[in-house]
Parts: structure tokens; sequence; C-alpha cells
């Protein structure tokens, strides 16, 4: 019945707009479901970048890909131990 | 029609010599003292059978013969009055052969002749396949994707759905029977028959395929009618 | 030389069988010269859709293998004489061939043919390998539902990896309903293409006829009032490079529509 007025007040919640939502995002999951390479590669790029700005805890920082209800997140949890005062160096 | 001397060495009977058929005696002793001189040293001290090859030697003849074997130091073992042995053989095969082919024996019987035959105790699926030197009996059916390759005789005692190849070694005296014969697709020795693209209703009896006149007939066992 | 063109979709039982047998037939009614190879070894299917099952005496394995020459192996369609077929083995597995043959195989019959149409097996493994070793073009084919535009996806991506000379992948999206695509409960062919980012070679309504040339073993193109054939015929024409526009899947055909039409109702 909900889905009936759903349907009479516009709000479109069809099967194949779900369907197009749901495959929107295991396709980028799929995509980005890559190798642990992938995500190593990317941990140390972010070490590098960061480590300009801050002194952090590289043996127990994570990076992962989170795929949540409707979205899929890069999640990089990364232990800062000091702020520096500039950066130091650069590209 | 053997036309010179013929020296054969046999494992079982030892050295062989095959007189020509054809020209005089005198010829026949000339062109063995050749022959033997040929050959040197090699026949010497061999044991000798020799095969008259349908001409019929005297007494004298015989002993002329073996004058002339003992002069290349060679031992006569006995005359006989027949031809090649090895083609007598096989001309003898070739007409048993055709005694099976013009089925004049049931095929029970050729089924005990072979020692080895296979059985299957189960249902052959689809991309399961036997082969086997001898006969194969398949108690279940044969599906269709399924093949039986035999040198020997084919029985299925259910449906042959399946391709079934019957005298793989190329015996074309080999059968296929099924008790529901619907082939795919039929081969016995290098014949091949397929089932007709349209369905034909199936006959509630056993049937028999074999090669006749080169090309692949199926017929029921008791009544001789071809399809 | 001829086109070597590979079907294939990664998941299973969405219609690459079919769409080889009805685009080779198609093919071949257009005057190409045209093979159908089955490189689903274990599990042939395309000579009994073909309806050749019963004319197969050697394989693709038996040539691979050298158990007997290329001309021995192919089976002439019983319809058109310029369609083959090169059957797969039924009782060998994938893993009996590998990639560099099967490149070898096809060159070979790319000699022969203007079209060289292979029939992939399902999944990513060895049988896919070996059957897009040779192809210049890929057709993927995908039904409007959520696990097989995955598999396409992930299909694509393999095609896209595969180093060599190639052309981008072709999209078949097969079994529409149309009336289920009207009421918004089937996947819009142009969301498909535009998650998938490739070009759309042809739409094929999902067809009852399907299933009866199957059992009859003849493709549905030679079946006038199939839509899926007709589909295949459209899709047969612009793989030849001709411009065919897409099928309007929506526009209907039913008795009611035929007759607001003759009132002067209907607005198309």
């Amino acid at each position: 019945m909900l889905d009936l007025i759903a349907k009479v007040f516009g709000r479109d919640s069809s099967s194949a707009v779900i369907a197009k939502e749901r495959l929107r995002l295991v396709l980028v999951h799929d995509r980005t479901n890559v190798s642990p390479q992938f995500l190593e590669s990317l941990k140390e790029d972010l070490i590098a970048v960061i480590s300009r700005y801050m002194e952090i805890e590289t043996d127990s920082m994570d990076v992962t890909l989170q795929s949540g209800e409707n979205q899929v997140a890069l999640v990089a949890n990364i232990p800062v131990r000091r702020m520096k005062r500039a950066a130091v160096g650069g590209p | 029609m053997r036309q010179d001397i013929v020296i054969r060495g046999t494992t079982r009977t030892g050295l062989v010599i095959l007189l020509p058929e054809e020209g005089g005696f005198d010829q026949v002793c000339q062109r063995l003292r050749e022959k033997l001189a040929q050959g040197g040293r090699f026949f010497q001290g061999s044991e000798v059978t020799v095969q008259a090859g349908g001409r019929s030697l005297s007494e004298p003849e015989k002993e002329t013969i073996e004058q002339i074997l003992i002069e290349s130091n060679m031992r006569l073992r006995s005359v006989g009055a027949g031809g090649d042995p090895v083609a007598e053989g096989q001309a003898a095969l070739r007409a048993a052969e055709q005694t099976r082919r013009a089925g004049t024996l049931p095929a029970a019987a050729l089924l005990i002749e072979s020692e080895t035959a296979q059985v299957v105790t189960r249902t052959l699926r689809s991309g399961q396949s036997v082969r086997h030197q001898g006969d194969v009996i398949v108690l279940g059916d044969v599906n269709p994707g399924a093949e039986v390759v035999a040198t020997g005789h084919i029985v299925v005692m259910g449906a042959l759905r399946g391709v079934a190849h019957a005298g793989a070694a190329g015996n074309a005296a080999a059968i296929v029977a099924a008790t529901k014969l619907r082939p795919t697709q039929l081969r016995i020795a290098n014949v091949i028959g397929r089932a007709p693209d349209e369905e034909e209703p199936l006959k509630p009896v056993p049937e028999v395929a074999r090669v006749r006149d080169g090309m692949i007939v199926v017929e029921t066992p008791t009544a001789e009618t071809k399809r | 030389m001829g086109q070597v063109i590979v079907v294939t979709s990664g998941k299973g039982g969405v219609g690459k069988t079919t769409t080889t047998a009805n685009l080779g037939t198609a093919l071949a009614q257009l005057g190409n010269k045209v093979v159908l190879v089955d490189a689903d070894i274990g599990l042939r299917n395309l000579d009994v859709v073909m309806g050749l099952e019963n004319r197969i005496v050697y394989d693709l394995v038996d040539v691979i293998e050298g158990h007997a020459r290329l001309k021995q192996a192919l089976i002439k369609d019983k319809r058109i004489d310029n369609l083959w077929l090169l059957a797969a083995a039924q009782t060998r597995e994938k893993k009996d061939v590998n990639p560099k043959q099967m490149q070898e195989l096809t060159e070979q019959l790319a000699r022969e043919f203007e079209y060289v149409v292979l029939d992939c097996p399902a999944g990513i493994e060895d049988g896919f390998k070996n059957a897009i070793a040779g192809a210049q073009k890929a057709i993927i084919v995908c039904n409007p539902e959520v696990s097989s535009v995955r598999d396409a996806d992930r299909v694509i991506g393999l095609w896209d990896a595969k180093g060599e000379e190639k052309s981008p992948a072709m999209l078949i999206v097969n079994r529409v309903r149309p009336k289920m695509v009207q009421r918004g409960d089937m996947l819009e062919i142009d969301d498909m293409l535009e998650m998938l980012a490739v070009d759309l070679l042809g739409i094929v309504p999902e067809d009852e006829h399907i299933i009866v040339s199957t059992n009859r073993g003849e493709p549905a193109v030679y079946h006038r009032e199939s839509k899926a054939g007709q589909a295949y015929q459209n899709i047969a024409r612009r793989l030849m490079g001709e411009q065919v526009p897409i099928m309007d899947l929506n526009a209907d055909t039913s008795i009611w529509a035929k007759l607001k039409r003759i009132v002067g109702l209907s607005r198309g």
C-alpha cells in the first residue's frame, strides 16, 4: 500500500531505480575492490604526503575502502604523533 | 602371383623358402642357388621349411632342393605344399570377416570370441567417455554428449543417445546394439552414420546397427528387415 | 583477413550461444562467409542450437592436437552454404587447449572466412582466456539485471586489459521485456550503457521464438515473425558497418493500439 502511495505521489521507488542504485554501488566497489598492492601503494603515497605536515605512526595506520548503505568510502586511520610547524619538502 | 623365390624368417617355424608359382623346376633350382649365394653366410646353419607354393614336387625334385640347401650349409626341415603362410592367414581372416559380415553368425557367438569385454554398470552422461580394446557392454543409458569407443562390439542395455564407435580399429564386422537405438551418431570401423534430421518414431524393440555394403544399416535382431 | 569476434558475458545463461548462432546465421544470410567456433570445451551447445549435433566427427581439440585437419573438422550448415561450424570437444576440458593454440587456430580460420565468431564459455577462467586470445572484437551479451551487468563490467575490464590490438567492447542487451521497462521494473538501457561505458550494438527483446527455435535446432533469424530474430539481423548489419536504428521496443503492437490508430486516437 505504501508503495502504491509512493508511486501515486511520484516518489520513484520502482525496482529498476533500486537496481540501478545497487548496481552503481556494486560496480564502484568492484572496480575499487582491487588488489592489496593497490591499497598498499595508496598507503605509501598518503604517508609521503601527510609526513610533510605531521609526524605519524606509520606502523599502526590503516587504509581501507568501506562500503556503507549507499556509498563507498575511503577510510584512513592515521595516528598523529606531532604536528610540524611548516610543510617539509614538496612534490 | 609370385614369380620369384621368397625367403622369409618367421619366429615360429624358422626360415621359410617360398618357391615361385611359375617357371620350370630347373629354373627354380637355378634361382634358389643364386638367392642363397646372394645371402652369403647369412643363411648358413639354419633349418629351412620349403613351401612349394602350389606346385607338386616329385621325390627326386625334393632331393635336388635338399642337395642345394646342403651345399649352402642349410638343413631341410620339411617340404610343404602350401604357399605363403602369412598371406594365407590374412586370407583366412578376410574370409572369416566376410562370413560375419554376411550375418551368418549370431551376435552372441561373436561376443564370446572376444575375451576382453568391459561391462559399464552405470549411465554415461554428457562429457563422459568409455574407450576399450574389445567389446563394451553398458548396463544403463548413453546420453547425448557421451561416447563409447570400442575396437569390438558395443551393446547398450538401455537407451543409446550419444555417440558409439564400434570396430574403432577398423573391424567393419563390429555391431552396435541397444534396447533403444537413438544415437546422435554411429560409427562402425570408418563408416559414419548419423541420425536422420527428422525424428522417426522409435521402434519399441532392441535394434542392431551393422555395416552392409559400406553403409550403416539398422535392423531388428530377429527379423532381418532393413530400415 | 577476416574479423575474429568473441561473444562473451562473464555470467552464464544470458544468451551467448543464442547470440552466436543467430548473429552468425544472419551474417551468412547477408552473403558473408562465416564460421562459428564453439569455444566451450566440455560443455558444447552451439551444435545443438544450430541443429548440427549429429554431424560432428572431429572437433576443435582434434584439430589443435593434430588428429584432424581443419577442413575435416569444419561442419557445413544444413541451410546456408557459406556458414560453417567448428564444434567444441565434449569429453575434454578447457585446459586441454591454451591461448596460443587458439590464436593460431583463429588466425588460420580468418584466412578462409570473413567472420570468425567465437562462442565463449561462461566465467573468466581458462576457457575465457582461450576464447578471447585470438579475437580483435568482443561482443558482450548482457541481460538487464544487476548480476548480469556486474559480470559484464568485469569482463569488459578484462577485455580492456588484454594488451594487443583490438577494438572496444560492444554491448548487446538481451532478453529485454518492454512491458517491464515501461513499468519501471527493468534496468534502462541508457543507464546500463552509462555505467558500463561501452557502445551499444543492439537490443534483443525476450522472445518465445528463441526457445522454440532452440528446440528445433533452427536459429530464430529464420523466422520472420520473431522479434529477436529481426534484432539479430539488425545487429549483423550494424557489424557490417551499416547504420541501422535501434529497434523501438516500446512500439505498442497490441490490437488495442492498432484499433486506436485506426480510429485516430493515437498520437503516434
